[in-house]
């Protein structure tokens, strides 16, 4: 029961979070502070609603590999904000 | 019968599947019709998790929301310079007839699901529906997953056609390079060591993926499909980071892309010429064989939406043809 009302506080906080970033996407001005909320307030939004799916996970496996996702998400979306934001600053910066 | 279960998300998703759909299908900009496309398959990919379709939950977003919108990412930003406006008279005529064409389609096979849905209603008579069919003779098929047994066992005459289909889609898009030949190595710029390092950490974890998804068709959701859309991630990755040797372009090119549907015709016509019949496999070996050949086709699979991927790609070179304007100019100057 307890473990429930967690998981349910852990995911609305996440989806919370989602819609921050999604905010943000949405009213910044221009790519990189939009990369920027989106990269970590979608990041933080996921490992809470992870965090809470961990907590109703059956096994050790399946708990584990939810943290794996949340790392390879980390990982992929770090990248793809650093290539975009470094692609968009060199044909800004081109004379 | 459809409101019975009905919940407040499905609703949600279902209005969401629709209004995604109408703005891909609506809004002028390119590149804004790709992105929710891409949203698009993702919300597919929770709809059929929804409905209890695992593996073609797994199938969508993987193929779906990856390999296509991978495919259609590419086309859009390769145009990027060029004009990304749609023309709104023709496109909007051809948007209105092709959504008008589209609900009719999913109209028609809503009410053919609904009543095959019925027959095999637990209420029925002794024979239960195709759907229960399948599930009672799981147990012969080799594999204890019953979606893997109607693909690869029971109907695996459908299989060999689908995996057809893909050999000759990816033979169309290499036709279409014309007289160049394949780039073996992709021509790009250095590339950040930042994507290096994505490349070295996910692509061991993506070929891990693969692997467990291949075998573990045969007890729970997972597959040929699956993995082999997940190998176009890893094979796309390594391509798209500069690595040479990922798609072979050579030799291997070919052999690569038939080797599915090869061993599947070879097993068909082992199976006609000493066993019972046109791919009816015999119940101790079928295990077995269902596994060697899903390993094949999640090769083929994997290099055939490489392929199609890459093909679409830019030309290495940017000098015009010089075949096609050679033939243009003939014919003109035999005109005049």
């Amino acid at each position: 029961m307890i473990v429930d009302a967690l998981t349910a506080v852990l995911v609305v906080a996440g989806c919370f979070f989602f819609g921050a970033g999604t905010v943000g996407l949405i009213r910044f001005p221009d790519l990189h502070s939009r990369l920027h909320a989106i990269t970590k307030a979608d990041n933080l939004g996921l490992g809470l609603v992870l965090a809470g799916l961990v907590l109703q996970a059956g096994s050790v496996a399946v708990a584990l590999k939810l943290v794996l996702l949340w790392a390879l998400a980390l990982l992929a979306s770090a990248t793809s904000s650093h290539l975009l934001a470094s692609e968009q600053t060199e044909e800004t910066s081109d004379p | 019968m459809i409101g019975d279960d009905m919940t407040l998300l499905d609703g949600l998703l279902a209005v969401g599947l629709l209004t995604v759909a109408a703005l891909a299908l609506f809004l002028p900009r390119r590149s804004t019709a790709v992105v929710l496309f891409l949203a698009f398959g993702v919300l597919m990919a929770v709809a059929w998790a929804l409905l209890g379709a695992p593996d073609i939950a797994l199938a969508e977003a993987a193929i779906g929301a990856g390999v296509t919108s991978a495919l259609l990412i590419d086309a859009v930003a390769v145009h990027r310079g060029h004009r990304t406006e749609r023309n709104p008279r023709t496109s909007r005529a051809l948007s209105v007839v092709g959504t008008l064409l589209g609900g009719v389609a999913a109209g028609a096979l809503t009410f053919v699901l609904l009543g095959l849905g019925a027959r095999s209603a637990p209420s029925g008579g002794p024979g239960g529906g195709p759907g229960d069919q399948a599930t009672d003779r799981v147990w012969e098929s080799g594999v204890d997953h019953p979606v893997t047994a109607v693909l690869l066992n029971f109907r695996s005459y459908d299989t060999l056609l689908e995996v057809a289909v893909l050999l000759v889609a990816a033979l169309a898009v290499l036709t279409f390079r014309g007289n160049e030949t394949f780039p073996a190595a992709p021509t790009l710029p250095p590339v950040p060591s930042l994507l290096d390092l994505l490349v070295r950490t996910l692509v061991p974890v993506l070929l891990l993926v693969v692997g467990w998804l291949l075998v573990s068709g045969s007890v729970q959701p997972g597959g040929a499909f699956q993995a082999g859309a997940v190998l176009t991630g890893a094979l796309l990755l390594l391509r798209l980071s500069g690595w040479p040797g990922a798609i072979p372009a050579g030799r291997w090119l070919r052999p690569g892309l038939a080797a599915g549907l090869t061993a599947f015709l070879a097993l068909a016509y082992a199976t006609a010429l000493l066993g019972d019949g046109w791919l009816s496999l015999p119940a101790d070996w079928a295990g077995a064989l269902i596994v060697a050949l899903e390993t094949l086709l999640t090769l083929s699979i994997g290099l055939t939406l490489a392929v199609i991927f890459v093909a679409n790609q830019e030309p290495t070179h940017t000098s015009p043809r010089p075949q096609r304007t050679s033939a243009l100019s003939a014919r003109t100057r035999r005109r005049t």
